[in-house]
């Protein structure tokens, strides 16, 4: 008797947290959170939309922004970032800056409390798609596209896909950043041993031999190796980046349908060239296993003659040897060499750097929401608002140097508050660009390896890169791990001609979700209207 | 000839006793001297040696710099503290008052209230129920709602209780016959016997709450209340700035200005458990003392 009134009691308080979960998520959706709430939103907002006007300042709105963050610490009372936004747009702006992995635990609590940021900005666009899905956000920023002429003018060739979900565009992309990546080839081993830069995989194999065996350093000793990577166990790591000799690497369109590299045969191509450099040693046979910064000292005692890298492998080469100037003219930039035809070209940077979102009750206000408007539109690259907020120009005393080639230099002299306060730098990251091209320095002009550094970037940016497609697929985020597992395991095994069977592996790859994912991507692509032809 | 035999025996008994105890002490040891000293390397000896550096050739405090720079770091630590002192002094009071009533045999709907405590060991609130109760109580944004929330933990209660039901009924009798009253028996009778359990719950829940940053997370926006494994988690959980930032920001710092991340995040660890490390030595003889109270009867 006692028992079944335990078992009861028990089951009555499961049933009843239950239902408390349930009936909060009841109280959510009649709450206005929900898609009800969000059409409500936009016709709000879209009637108001005739009545927005973003340059009338006159009355005060609080605005709330939640962010990821680079330092996410908080600022003092005295922050000079806060006067200036306050000021300048007549807010009280409250600003909150997270690491990614806690900005959807925030948002979440918050949007299901009903006190939800005005402003969201993610790095990843799958949060602000799952808020969307759940009706709290402004349902389309299309109608007010004219009222952010530059935000629109910094959209990238695929900007307005990547924001699009089910026909509506959902955020605004953050400008993406220009890929400053690119391989470094040691430059004064090319003249040493009279080698011209390798356009070609035939041309790159020859290079990475003489590298490996005729002694470029010229210490007498076999000690350097044409190439490296940092796979850290579990890939083959950047040295990835070949891939592209060959032609687009992972999904995208081809004559109205998705093709992958795998099923391609670019892919094969790669393995092929990596199974011919690791027999002939011609790449530092920690290759595999060491990660990025376990390479590091092999690089800067100078063994290493080709690496995937930014431009500031000068600013750490120099870091690791002394600051003596000695590795300054090492690297120089090389494009990717041509292995077929449609190869040749670098990865592509990506797309957008996340989205900015409005939520829809903020959408509703049509004061809060014009205020927004300008705030978003003003502090874009390259107006002034952009400068002041992101490097404290116009805010804290900086002041912007031109360089030759378009880039910029900051003096970090006597700027003191972002050193101590850390978090005032978050102020800049919902909107920050690397297109803006400025260097940031503690010396008073920029020094050679910053130069350098520079030289470095431009070349890159200067590539032709392949069109970033990936960014704008939404795919299955388990089945991408599995083939990605994989194909890992696979790609070790070829490459150390433990297997030789690629088409059992392409069968494998496609069984186990590759061809789940191909008619996906078709799917996707063809809604965003791209066919690769 | 027998006793020689024993003599040497035992020395060498001792000699692998010592062996056995200095390799157990030099694993456990080793580590806590790796995370040290790897928050005093420079950036440019990481990057000169990498790998397993014991002790740097030239020892560095500027990862602890970066870490305490600026007014937050102080206040930050200074809520860790109150929450933590006040988080376990609170919870150790409602522990012992929960355990000693739940311990009494005589309590009407004793087995509905230890029913009421299991239960809350099996179902947690989750966390958004949790947000709105804190909210619709007021605690947002205060160092309160770090601290109620935590205040009974349903094991904790469980264990000390234990400890109260197996304090001798004699004891409790001749208490009585003397004119103790319940707080009499509580304070003076039943806490005493159960202090090595107490001191230990007292160490976990001050590790808790010195080590807790996701109630905070949710719980406080008002950045003067932020404990520090908050502050130095969102500062540290993206430390390659390199690549996320402008590509000059950190390579415009001289090397001498520059912390490599790897000391960065073992002076995060540093600072996370020196508190605790200089706290524990004053409660271990409340460990030691519970294990041989176990051991010896009668």
């Amino acid at each position: 008797m006692k028992r079944s009134i335990a078992r009861i009691g028990l089951a009555a308080a499961v049933a009843a947290s239950l239902a408390g979960c349930a009936s909060q998520n009841g109280q959510d959706a009649s709450g206005g959170t929900a898609s009800g709430g969000s059409s409500a939103a936009s016709s709000a907002s879209a009637s108001s939309g005739q009545k927005l006007n973003p340059d009338d300042l006159s009355q005060k709105v609080t605005i709330r922004l939640v962010e990821n963050g680079w330092f996410n610490t908080p600022t003092d009372d005295n922050d000079p970032w806060r006067k200036w936004i306050d000021s300048t747009y007549n807010v009280d702006f409250q600003l909150t800056a997270l690491p990614a992995s806690d900005l959807e635990s925030k948002l979440t609590v918050q949007f299901a409390s009903n006190e939800p940021p005005d402003i969201l900005f993610a790095n990843d666009r799958t949060v602000i798609q799952k808020l969307y899905r759940q009706g709290v956000l402004l349902d389309d920023w299309t109608p007010y596209l004219d009222l952010l002429p530059s935000v629109t003018k910094g959209f990238g060739e695929t900007s307005k896909q990547y924001a699009t979900l089910d026909g509506k565009m959902i955020g605004l992309p953050k400008q993406g950043s220009p890929n400053i990546t690119s391989l470094k080839i040691r430059q004064d081993w090319l003249q040493k041993l009279g080698l011209s830069v390798p356009t070609t995989d035939a041309e790159l194999l020859d290079v990475l031999k003489k590298f490996t065996f005729d002694d470029p350093d010229g210490d007498g000793k076999d000690d350097t190796w044409g190439i490296s990577s940092a796979g850290g166990g579990a890939g083959v790591g950047e040295i990835n980046w070949l891939e592209y000799m060959y032609g687009p690497v992972g999904f995208y369109p081809e004559n109205g349908k998705a093709q992958h590299s795998i099923v391609a045969g670019t892919h094969q191509k790669f393995l092929d060239f990596m199974r011919k450099i690791v027999q002939e040693k011609l790449i530092d046979p920690d290759w595999y296993t060491q990660g990025w910064n376990q390479r590091k000292p092999k690089l800067y005692d100078g063994k290493l003659g080709v690496v995937v890298y930014p431009g500031v492998i000068v600013q750490e080469a120099e870091g690791a040897t002394g600051n003596t100037g000695k590795t300054i003219d090492w690297f120089e930039s090389m494009q990717i060499p041509k292995g077929a035809p449609e190869g040749g070209k670098r990865p592509p940077g990506s797309t957008s750097a996340g989205l900015i979102a409005v939520s829809a009750q903020a959408a509703k206000d049509p004061v809060k929401f014009a205020r927004i408007l300008k705030m978003i539109d003003s502090t874009a690259y390259p107006n002034d608002g952009y400068w002041a907020l992101r490097w404290g120009v116009g805010v804290n005393g900086q002041k912007i140097v031109d360089l030759d080639g378009g880039a910029k230099f900051i003096n970090l002299e006597g700027e003191q508050y972002r050193q101590d306060h850390m978090g005032a730098f978050d102020w800049g990251t919902w909107i920050a660009t690397s297109a803006d091209r400025v260097l940031e320095s503690h010396n008073p002009e920029p020094g050679a390896s910053d130069k350098k550094q520079l030289e470095l970037d431009n070349a890159a940016i200067a590539m032709e890169t392949y069109t970033n497609y990936m960014d704008l697929l939404t795919l299955d985020a388990q089945t991408m791990s599995d083939l990605t597992k994989l194909q890992n395991e696979f790609d070790i095994r070829y490459i150390l001609g433990q297997t030789d069977d690629y088409e059992g592996f392409k069968k494998q790859w496609l069984a186990s979700g590759g061809q789940q994912l191909l008619d996906s991507a078709t799917q996707q692509f063809a809604e965003l209207g791209l066919s690769g032809e | 000839m027998n006793m020689r035999i024993r003599s040497l025996d035992e020395k060498l008994y001792r000699l692998l006793s010592a062996f056995v105890i200095a390799a157990a002490s030099l694993s456990s040891l080793l580590p806590l001297l790796y995370v040290l000293s790897s928050s005093l390397v420079t950036d440019q000896e990481w990057t000169a040696k990498n790998g397993f550096i014991l002790w740097p050739s030239r020892p560095t405090l500027l990862a602890y710099e970066k870490i305490v720079h600026g007014s937050i770091f102080v206040q930050a630590f200074g809520v860790s503290v109150l929450r933590t002192v006040l988080g376990t002094a609170l919870t150790l009071a409602a522990t012992v008052v929960t355990a000693y009533v739940l311990s009494r045999r005589e309590l009407p709907g004793r087995k509905a209230l230890l029913f009421a405590v299991l239960f809350t060991i099996l179902v947690g609130s989750g966390m958004i129920p949790g947000y709105l109760v804190v909210r619709d109580t007021h605690l947002l944004n205060s160092v309160w709602a770090l601290v109620v929330p935590m205040l009974v933990d349903s094991w904790s209660v469980l264990v000390v209780k234990q400890f109260f039901e197996h304090v001798p009924s004699e004891l409790e009798q001749s208490a009585r016959i003397d004119g103790a009253g319940e707080w009499t028996l509580m304070t003076k009778i039943m806490l005493p016997m159960a202090a090595p359990a107490i001191a230990a719950i007292g160490l976990f829940t001050a590790v808790s709450h010195w080590n807790a940053w996701f109630d905070a997370l949710l719980y406080i926006n008002n950045p003067h209340l932020m404990p520090l494994q908050l502050v130095m988690r969102n500062m540290f959980a993206n430390v390659d700035l390199g690549f996320d930032m402008n590509a000059g920001i950190t390579s415009g710092l001289s090397p001498a200005d520059r912390v490599s991340e790897q000391s960065l995040k073992m002076a995060v660890a540093v600072v996370g458990i020196l508190p605790i490390l200089c706290i524990y030595p004053f409660i271990q003889k409340h460990f030691t003392k519970g294990m041989y109270l176990g051991a010896v009867k009668g």
